[in-house]
């Protein structure tokens, strides 16, 4: 896929995901991996540089399988930037569909 | 690579962060390889799955808004890593007090050793320290000035209050004694006349007694709209008082709600923050009231 397409969606993506749960590293970039294929190259980063900008936060929970994991979870800001990124999406997918409609030929249903 | 060339490396690029994060970046990412590890993958192929180090190193700076040339100025002037260092302290200010005082104390301890230039140290050194101080006197006169004002004014309202007063009572003095300067001349003019003076004493009386009465009769006037003042001052007082009263409460009810909504999770902060803002004014017009009613009643009495 389009390295830039996946670029553009991965914020909203990841943000959803932790909306849904609180997440740690490993288990988010399953979850994202079943919407698109990401690397963890690119998830850590962005899951730190959303920290910075205070959209997460991070606890630590004692697992039973090794040291503490570190858990991400969507702040009240992150919650307003979340749903802003769904309005830009669902914003340009209309107007991209709508822009290939007309351009196939143009027929409204 | 196995995993402690690749942290190593990492490291490296990661040098200008703070201990502290460089350990907590690598731990999350050691957790990260282990997992992978038990769901199969060789430890080669977790690696590689973070992609070139460089690439990663670049995009976790990014998060901390570092520039992109100072990768290739990593050997080179101590100047920037300094400037660096004050910037990146400045965006984690809870730990300045603990890593980067005790950084710039060590720094001057080594003296002429190293190749820091000396007249380069922080100028931030005793900063919060003034900040705070300053912070401290500004909030202390600022209190005492608040207080002032409020002395002045409750003085200022209960001056026209108390100056009324004295006036009616002042003049209620003055009937008094003309009236019973009136009383005695009256007595001395009838002794005197004797029964021709009584007849002239009478008729001087009646019109005497006619035009004291005409007089008290205003300053009765006057103090009777005295007291109606008075009454209307008070009535508005506790009228005022018990409306601030109630509101603050209501204020106060809104604001318990708000905050639970707030703390499950509702964008309601700044909200949260004007009702206790609000719940705070009401409490204290309230008792500004409440001080003219309370302190009248100790004068009163």
């Amino acid at each position: 896929m389009n390295p830039q397409f996946k670029k553009g969606v991965l914020e909203l993506i990841v943000l959803e995901s932790v909306r849904k749960k609180d997440m740690y590293g490993y288990e988010l970039v399953e979850e994202v991996s079943k919407v698109i294929d990401v690397n963890e190259g690119t998830i850590y980063p962005l899951l730190k540089r959303l920290t910075n900008e205070h959209y997460f936060e991070t606890y630590l929970r004692e697992s039973t399988e090794g040291p503490p994991r570190k858990y991400y979870h969507l702040t009240a800001a992150g919650i307003l930037y979340r749903d802003s990124l769904e309005t830009e999406w669902l914003q340009l997918k209309d107007r991209v569909s709508a822009f290939l409609q007309k351009q196939s030929g143009g027929e409204d249903e | 690579m196995n995993r402690q060339e690749f942290f190593d490396e990492l490291r490296a690029y990661l040098k200008i962060l703070q201990d502290e994060e460089q350990e907590d970046i690598l731990a999350e990412y050691s957790q990260h390889i282990e997992m992978k590890m038990k769901s199969g993958l060789s430890e080669e192929e977790a690696i590689g799955d973070f992609g070139p180090v460089k690439e990663l190193a670049g995009q976790i700076l990014e998060a901390y808004h570092v520039k992109p040339e100072y990768e290739s100025d990593r050997t080179g002037k101590s100047g920037q890593i300094k400037k660096l260092s004050a910037k990146l302290s400045g965006i984690w200010p809870q730990r300045k007090g603990t890593e980067g005082t005790d950084g710039r104390k060590q720094r001057k301890r080594e003296g002429g050793g190293d190749s820091y230039d000396k007249k380069e140290t922080l100028p931030e050194a005793g900063f919060p320290e003034k900040i705070w101080k300053w912070i401290r006197m500004a909030a202390a006169g600022f209190g005492n000035g608040i207080q002032r004002t409020l002395e002045f004014l409750r003085r200022q309202f209960r001056k026209p209050f108390l100056f009324i007063r004295k006036k009616a009572d002042a003049l209620a003095v003055r009937a008094e004694e003309k009236r019973a300067e009136r009383k005695a001349g009256r007595k001395q003019q009838l002794q005197e006349y004797g029964e021709l003076g009584e007849r002239t004493g009478k008729g001087r009386g009646i019109l005497g007694s006619a035009g004291s009465f005409f007089k008290n009769a205003v300053r009765l006037a006057v103090w009777i709209a005295a007291a109606c003042c008075r009454l209307v001052w008070n009535a508005a007082v506790i009228c005022g008082a018990g409306f601030f009263g109630l509101l603050g409460l209501l204020f106060l009810f809104l604001f318990g709600m708000l905050a639970v909504l707030w703390i499950q999770g509702y964008p309601l902060a700044g909200l949260v923050c004007c009702c206790f803002g609000a719940v705070l004014c009401c409490g204290s017009l309230t008792l500004f009231g409440g001080t003219f009613f309370w302190r009248k009643k100790r004068g009163e009495k």
